[in-house]
């Protein structure tokens, strides 16, 4: 992230004012289109996979008196038909395609994330709020108002495509941020320092057939330990994911955390550690290294070019 | 990670004052906007998905739990539970509403009970009323088991069907 120094003294500097000023110039510093390019691909690459692995015509065998719809899609007075589920998965694929081969991507990228917000939404109708598939959404979010850089464009570095990575990032690292705030809001350091996550463990059903997640409930030392590492890691997304060399860590973090919420309990999380990782990736060290291999500037030899660190 | 994905529309475009002026402001505003909605979402504990308040696993569990379940009594009386079949498995993800069906009207509670129970092996079964009962367990971590304590009949529901 390129910063621009200014002639604020060390008094002002942590001042409310001079933070929200570091903040601003951060965020709005010019950045590469290229790194725009790839986190948007990243993107929409899982949009396609979560429209792609899913059995969305199942929403449509949901009696109607058991359809709730959520906010996203109250306009539906009852479960879509198949037709409907079809033409919102067809459509929000060929957008997926169409923005990862560049054919007006800004639209098709608008397009396969509003084909999937309905149909997650549609999901979500069941009377449980359900959060798979919401970082995803909401870490994305930036790039409906993004413009796209052309062809042409692509080397450049300017103030169009340095925000909307950095305002994924911003998003992604806030969401994990405030999950870790709500279960201190509605739980306190109970929510560490007790057997809730043995109980957790304990309620939860694993895909596999050893229960590990019930094997591993009794060890409440174990337990406490690991609700700890995970409320830290909430809180600190946003130093972890600020910090440039902190991302790559960040997004093991989120391997291991998502991982085995997934193989103790059966939870589908994998959405959450892909975006991750389409945020982190770029946006690091092995992004730059990355590009500056791919895409060296003209006239220099790769392995000689100094790291760019743009995005 | 893909490379490509520029629009093909080429042309040089070169960045004014104005457009980067333009820019920064786009970023400001789509940034602090996005974050104000999350922010107001967990403030005020708002569940509008997508706009919801993150209150993933918040809530200490502990060794006390409670569920809900349906229990059909046909016309002698004999009880039931109300179990949704594998035909219609999505359904169960329903289950949630279970608790939520004292606060709801007569008719609508009526429309929910009868669509889980057209959804269960019980369509077809004469059923007069359908009650709903809360069950209390106390786990034990040790062994895995959970112990019913208590039950308590929240709600009937008449079917006559």
């Amino acid at each position: 992230m390129t910063v621009t120094h200014s002639s604020v003294d060390s008094s002002t500097k942590w001042s409310p004012i001079g933070v929200a000023r570091s903040f601003d110039r951060r965020l709005t510093a010019p950045g590469s289109a290229r790194t725009l390019v790839q986190m948007r691909t990243a993107f929409v690459l899982i949009i396609g996979m979560r429209l792609l692995l899913r059995d969305w015509w199942l929403e449509s065998t949901t009696p109607k008196a058991l359809f709730e719809p959520v906010m996203a899609v109250r306009w539906l007075s009852g479960p879509p038909s198949s037709t409907l589920v079809t033409v919102l998965w067809v459509v929000g694929l060929v957008a997926v395609v169409a923005t990862v081969a560049g054919r007006w991507a800004h639209f098709t990228f608008v397009v396969a994330w509003a084909a999937l917000l309905v149909l997650c939404a549609v999901w979500s109708s069941s009377g449980k709020v359900m959060h798979n598939d919401i970082l995803l959404l909401w870490g994305s979010a930036p790039f409906l108002f993004a413009q796209a850089p052309s062809r042409a464009e692509l080397d450049a570095v300017d103030e169009r495509w340095g925000w909307p990575p950095r305002a994924a990032l911003i998003v992604v690292a806030t969401i994990y941020f405030v999950a870790g705030a709500q279960k201190i809001r509605h739980s306190g350091l109970r929510w560490v320092f007790s057997d809730n996550l043995s109980w957790v463990l304990r309620q939860g059903t694993s895909p596999l057939p050893f229960q590990i997640g019930h094997t591993l409930a009794p060890l409440v030392w174990l337990t406490a330990v690991v609700s700890g590492i995970t409320l830290v890691m909430e809180l600190g997304a946003p130093i972890l994911l600020g910090v440039r060399k902190f991302r790559l860590g960040f997004l093991l973090l989120a391997i291991t955390l998502h991982g085995s919420i997934w193989l103790t309990m059966g939870l589908d999380y994998y959405g959450w550690i892909l975006t991750v990782a389409a945020v982190t990736i770029p946006m690091s060290p092995l992004g730059d290294w990355w590009r500056q291999r791919r895409f060296p500037p003209r006239g220099v030899d790769a392995s000689e070019s100094p790291d760019l660190g743009h995005g | 990670m893909a490379s490509g994905g520029a629009d093909r529309d080429g042309g040089d475009k070169r960045l004014t004052a104005n457009s980067r002026t333009s820019a920064r402001w786009r970023a400001r505003l789509v940034t602090v906007g996005l974050l104000a909605v999350i922010v107001f979402a967990v403030a005020g504990t708002v569940e509008a998905w997508p706009v919801t308040s993150f209150r993933l696993f918040s809530q200490v569990r502990t060794a006390n739990s409670s569920s809900y379940r349906l229990i059909a009594v046909d016309e002698q009386g004999r009880e039931r539970p109300v179990v949704i079949n594998d035909a219609h498995a999505f359904a169960r993800r329903t289950s949630s509403q279970l608790g939520k069906l004292p606060t709801l009207s007569v008719q609508r509670r009526r429309d929910k009970v009868l669509a889980i129970l057209d959804a269960s092996d019980l369509a077809n079964a004469h059923i007069r009323e359908v009650i709903l009962r809360r069950r209390s367990f106390v786990g034990d971590l040790e062994s895995s088991r959970l112990r019913q304590v208590s039950t308590k009949d929240v709600l009937r529901v008449e079917v006559n069907r």
